[in-house]
């Protein structure tokens, strides 16, 4: 009966990155949709700024500090007291990193590309 | 068996990349966009392919030889360093080609035309001039003029590809694709249906007859006037 | 004093022997044992490989000439979509359900998985499911509208046949097999490992299959989605996907691709973990690099979820939003390389030896590499738009897939072949079978890139001369056939094996692994006692170790009551924490994928009566599984050996049958998103919308129906916290509760959607209802399956298992209802005419 807090806590360490690329892919692309479909891309705000380009420019910033929000805790929550040398710890962290990094990556076009076209 | 490899390799020299329906064979600015994009990177593989091989060659054959770099090396060197900035400028490079394709307006309306997919046939509708009869099976266009179809379908899904011209477009019922094609010179070009579509599929060719001005208004069964 | 050892080994392995063995004769058809049942998958899937590759040749022989007489459209069409769908649905899936079914307990230092029953169970839906879609090809009725099926040509109105009926339930049945398999194979990693053995210490390949079981999970859900779906609107009429009436073909592709790419990644990680095993043996040192594999392979598995789209660039979606797909589909090559170069280093600090499995791994970097390329070029939107739909793809994804997973497995095959027979290879024929495959692959289809660069679309039954592309393909048939020569050899090469080869007992490759630390073949318990494990599991001396277990001095070197026991450890840990007892070989699994058999059968020939009565035989025969587990009295910590206690797991909060529920509800809650975002996609993307007869809900009945789904699942939920405080009062309410919800839910289905056939908004809300109906229905089974087990002296305070298990469903149950119904009033608002459009 006696339960373990936290059985298995590394696992979810471990996906956390990638779950937070996941969530600002599913984010994006709905509301690239969404927008699309409400004419947010004829909505104007500076010349060829559109309301469309605005959100999603607006959430990426936002999911790039997520990402590193995530990363900052990993490293402090690694740095008080996870056992040293740990590997999955280590590759927890690299994977937050690696998960910013196909953020940026993947999603820096809603800075350039056509969004409804 | 030698005559045959010598046919082979004949053929692959004196045919080439030419064909009616060769995507190497480019009439139009997208699909030599395109093909140019398909050397570049045919290149790049070759290159990073002998890269690969020669390493596993290394590793096999003098495996003390690869030492002289550190474990972390050959990962993050390998696996991070070489690839993403290849990747990046790859990216880079074909966005903007895409965004060079969409069909955006340009400085004259592009000719509209609608696609009509059937099974198995294609049936082409000239939306600039109302009163030109359909077409079946083979699509007029002006040569040196940007024009746009507009593929869809009141049945089953197939695909519009003219491979010379330009990139393909699926054609889905209840959905309207647009794809823009151009062609640099009058000619015929082959067209064919790239979507499997069911039993007719394969059949389902069509043409592209890209003409000069007066040619195109004369193909339309039009007057000579000026419409512009 | 060694003489006296050898004795009690003896002893402790005929007493094993006869408790964990299968009986012989038609006893074999209730065997559970994970050794059986895991080479039955490699063989069946292998059966499978050898039909889809007869079927590769008829197309090769086909297209060998242009205007070929061979064959007609109608009788193509079947073959190539059979090609495709048996090549992934019965060879690839199958052979690595039976890779890991048959090597992970061994990997892991278990005695089994930790449901046998459930791997019995799966293998007969594999097989069954494979037998009806065989039987339609050999009826002439099989699928063929491609291995893809796009709606409208699978609809009924383009293809009124049973053939598209026969892939949709088909492959439908197949599947349930593969998450079982994944629920399986999750929980097994996680808590039945050896003592000692954390996470940290697993070897590689259990990590590889933990994150392709988890993908499993979280990627079948969407097609089984979709084959619902689509089969619901064949059979009754209900329009999710017919644009002329608010549904949108679209759909089935974005559920079909969110399904089929990470499918070719699940296909390709574990090949790709055989070889993250291998490489290190034949370089005679540990991996380089273990925790940059462990987080490429999880990097690699959710990229493998934002890449679909690069299926669909010809659809008509924004430059935008295919880009980001685009990204992805880029970025996948980085984890790849991540692995091939961690190989490499492997390689290099190691002393390589070249053999056989040595030669299949130099044709998978070969293969891959070019695969691997071509696949970084399509994924660039313009080159795709040239590329797509022509032979250019179909030489793309032989590489990837004959590359990254044939050659690793065949490699896999030669290195494991001994431990399943015993016996050392021949090695005769083994490398001219290689170089004929090898060649021959590669002359098949390196040609078949240009040949699609040329113009030569999928699918096509024959083309005209004048086309130019008969040298081409005859040059593609030709290897064709040298490679099938190959893959003959390579059978012959194993029967010469099986028959011939010279008896070889223990660890012929020096290998380091848990696996090789017992006598070959295999004993059926596997390990004569378990291991204790202080070290990366990489690392072992199996000779030694393998001394250590069969003489019984590990854990469980021991019988105890006949009954079948193995290890639980905590998930991180891997700290001792549980002993797990089996249940024992059982006919119920057959009888149960029989009745599921019938399920389907009865929904292929439209006997649409029979179908609720198949759906409670297979609830019946589930609910006999429960008659053996469980017990009657609280028992406590017994002693395991190596001086330690552990409790029994139906005393455990952590028991693998609590875990196997949580993964399952998630993969559940997948397949339920998908439903939801399906029909947002409707009301963002298919024609026709909004709709002109929207349904009328009620909200106050709406609400009445959501609270009652809530209250059952709070009371079924609060019961679990009850055990052995007569928690029957609140299971006896949760089941009023849910029966009342299920026929609030049945009344709004069938009165609040009167137009389901007419639009897929009243479509799309009457799936939602049901989905809400069927689950607060089974809540009602699990609350009066409480009461029943309550009564019957199974549960107590120590033994609330039963009921916490519930507890789970419960809550699940409550928190997909409520928003269901939540979900189905904003659909409506957003989607009606008049509303926000």
């Amino acid at each position: 009966m006696m339960r373990k807090p936290g059985e298995g806590t590394v696992l979810l360490l471990l996906v956390a990155g990638f779950t937070l690329w996941g969530l600002a892919f599913v984010q994006l692309y709905t509301f690239q949709a969404i927008g699309c479909r409400l004419g947010w891309d004829g909505i104007g705000l500076a010349s060829a700024f559109t309301l469309q380009r605005a959100v999603l420019v607006l959430s990426f910033i936002a999911w790039l500090a997520a990402h590193l929000a995530l990363w900052h805790w990993l490293r402090g929550r690694r740095s008080a007291g996870e056992p040293k040398g740990d590997t999955l710890h280590r590759a927890a962290a690299d994977l937050a990193v690696a998960a910013f990094g196909a953020a940026v990556f993947c999603f820096f076009a809603v800075f350039w590309l056509s969004p409804c076209l | 068996m030698f005559r045959q490899g010598g046919t082979f390799l004949g053929a692959l020299a004196l045919a080439g990349c030419s064909g009616d329906l060769s995507a190497l064979d480019p009439a139009g600015p997208a699909a030599r966009d395109i093909a140019r994009l398909w050397w570049a990177m045919l290149a790049g593989s070759a290159l990073l392919f002998l890269l690969v091989m020669g390493l596993f060659a290394l590793v096999m054959l003098r495996p003390e030889a690869g030492r002289r770099w550190s474990p972390r090396a050959w990962i993050v060197g390998g696996g991070i360093l070489m690839p993403v900035p290849v990747l990046f400028v790859l990216l880079l490079f074909a966005f903007g080609q895409g965004e060079r394709h969409l069909p955006w307006r340009g400085e004259h309306n592009p000719v509209r035309i609608e696609a009509r997919a059937h099974m198995w046939f294609w049936e082409f509708h000239y939306l600039d001039y109302p009163d030109v009869e359909p077409t079946v099976d083979v699509l007029h266009i002006p040569a040196n003029y940007d024009v746009d179809v507009i593929a869809t379908s009141d049945n089953v899904i197939h695909g519009f590809w003219v491979p010379r011209l330009g990139g393909k477009v699926d054609a889905t019922p209840g959905h309207e694709t647009l794809v823009r094609l151009y062609a640099d010179r009058a000619g015929s070009f082959g067209g064919i249906c790239a979507e499997y579509c069911g039993t007719g599929h394969a059949g389902m060719t069509f043409r592209v007859e890209a003409h000069t001005p007066a040619a195109f208004r004369a193909a339309l069964g039009l007057g000579e006037e000026e419409t512009e | 004093m060694n003489g006296e050892r050898n004795e009690t080994a003896l002893a402790l392995h005929r007493k094993l022997s006869e408790i964990w063995g299968t009986p012989p004769g038609l006893g074999r058809l209730s065997a559970v044992n994970h050794t059986a049942i895991g080479l039955r998958f490699i063989v069946t899937s292998g059966i499978f490989f050898a039909i889809g590759g007869l079927l590769a040749m008829l197309i090769r022989a086909q297209l060998a000439t242009s205007a070929s007489p061979f064959m007609d459209e109608g009788l193509y069409s079947q073959v190539f979509t059979m090609h495709g769908t048996i090549m992934m649905f019965l060879f690839a899936i199958p052979l690595i359900e039976g890779f890991a079914i048959y090597l992970l307990p061994k990997l892991l230092g278990a005695r089994d998985l930790a449901f046998p029953r459930l791997t019995a169970f799966g293998y007969w839906c594999y097989l069954f499911g494979g037998l009806m879609l065989l039987g339609a090809l050999a009826a002439g009725v099989a699928p063929d509208a491609g291995w893809f099926m796009y709606t409208p040509l699978s609809s009924s109105v383009h293809s009124p046949g049973i053939n598209s009926d026969v892939w949709l339930l088909g492959v439908t049945f197949v599947e349930i097999s593969a998450v079982c398999a994944a629920v399986e194979i999750t929980v097994s990693i996680l808590k039945l490992r050896a003592p000692g053995m954390s996470l940290a210490r697993m070897p590689i390949f259990a990590w590889y299959m933990l994150v392709v079981a988890g993908m499993m999970l979280f990627a079948f859900p969407p097609l089984i989605l979709g084959s619902i779906l689509l089969e619901v609107e064949r059979a009754f009429g209900l329009p999710f996907f017919d644009p002329e009436r608010g549904g949108d073909p679209l759909l089935w592709q974005h559920l079909f691709w969110l399904f089929g790419h990470p499918e070719v990644y699940i296909i390709f990680l574990p090949a790709a973990g055989v070889l993250s095993t291998l490489i290190p043996v034949f370089a005679g040192r540990p991996l380089i690099g273990y925790g940059a594999v462990v987080a490429a392979i999880i990097a690699m598995a959710f990229l493998s979820f934002g890449l679909w789209v690069h299926h669909m660039y010809m659809v008509g979606i924004s430059h935008l939003a295919m880009a980001f797909f685009s990204a992805a589909s880029a970025l996948v090559a980085v984890p790849t390389a991540i692995q091939i170069f961690s190989w490499l280093a492997t390689l290099t600090y190691g002393r390589p030896r070249f053999s056989v499995p040595m030669l299949y791994v130099f044709g998978f970097f070969f293969v891959f590499v070019i695969g691997g390329l071509t696949g970084v070029m399509l994924a660039m939107m313009p080159f795709d738009k040239q590329a797509h739909d022509t032979h250019f793809v179909v030489a793309h994804l032989h590489y990837v897939l004959i590359g990254g997973f044939v050659f690793p497995m065949l490699a896999a095959a030669y290195y494991w072949m001994p431990h399943m027979t015993g016996r050392f290879p021949v090695q005769h024929l083994s490398r001219a079978a290689f170089w004929l495959i090898f060649i021959g692959f590669n002359v098949t289809f390196l040609v078949m890139h240009l040949t699609g660069l040329l113009g030569m679309p999928r699918r096509v039954h024959t083309y005209a001369a004048e086309a130019g592309w008969d040298t081409l393909n005859l040059v593609s048939s030709i290897g064709g056939f040298v490679m099938t020569f190959g893959f003959a050899l390579v059978l012959l090469d194993f029967v010469l094996q099986y028959r011939y080869g010279r008896a070889f007992p223990r660890n012929p490759w020096k290998a380091a692994t848990l696996e090789w630390a017992m006598p070959l073949p295999p004993p059926v318990y596997n390990f004569a006692s378990l291991p204790s494990i202080d070290r990366r599991a990489d690392r072992i001396a199996p000779r030694e170790t393998g001394a250590h277990l069969a003489a019984g001095r590990g854990y469980l070197g021991f019988v105890r009551n006949g009954q079948m026991e193995t290890l639980g450890v905590s998930i991180t840990s891997g700290r001792l924490e549980q002993l797990i007892v089996l249940p024992n070989n059982s006919f119920l699994p057959l009888w149960t994928a029989l009745a599921t058999a019938s399920f389907f059968i009865a929904m292929l020939a439209k006997l649409y009566w029979a179908v609720p009565i198949a759906m409670l035989l297979v609830l019946f025969f589930f609910l006999g599984w429960t008659r053996v587990t469980g017990s009657r009295a609280d028992c406590g910590a017994l002693s395991v050996g190596e001086d330690e206690d552990a409790v029994p797991h139906a005393e455990c909060s952590g028991a693998p049958s609590w875990w196997a529920m949580v993964f399952t509800l998630a993969s559940n809650a997948t397949l339920y998103a998908s439903l939801l975002f399906g029909g947002l996609f409707l009301w963002t993307s298919a024609p026709g919308w909004p709709a002109q007869e929207p349904p009328g809900m009620s909200l106050a009945f709406s609400a009445l129906t959501a609270g009652m789904i809530a209250a059952g699942g709070a009371l079924g939920a609060a019961a679990a916290r009850r055990a052995g405080r007569a928690p029957r009062t609140f299971l006896l309410a949760s089941a009023a509760a849910h029966l009342t919800a299920t026929l609030l839910l049945g009344w709004m289905a069938l009165n609040g959607v009167p137009d389901r056939t007419g639009h897929a908004l009243s479509a799309v809300c009457f799936a939602i209802l049901c989905y809400a109906g069927f689950h607060t229905a089974l809540a009602a089974v699990f609350a009066l399956y409480g009461v029943w087990r309550d009564a019957t002296g199974f549960i107590s305070q120590r033994r609330d298992l039963d009921l916490r298990i519930g507890r789970l469903w419960h809550l699940y149950t409550a928190v997909a209802g409520v928003l269901g119904v939540a979900f189905i009033h904003l659909l409506i608002a957003m989607g009606s005419a008049g509303g926000a459009s």
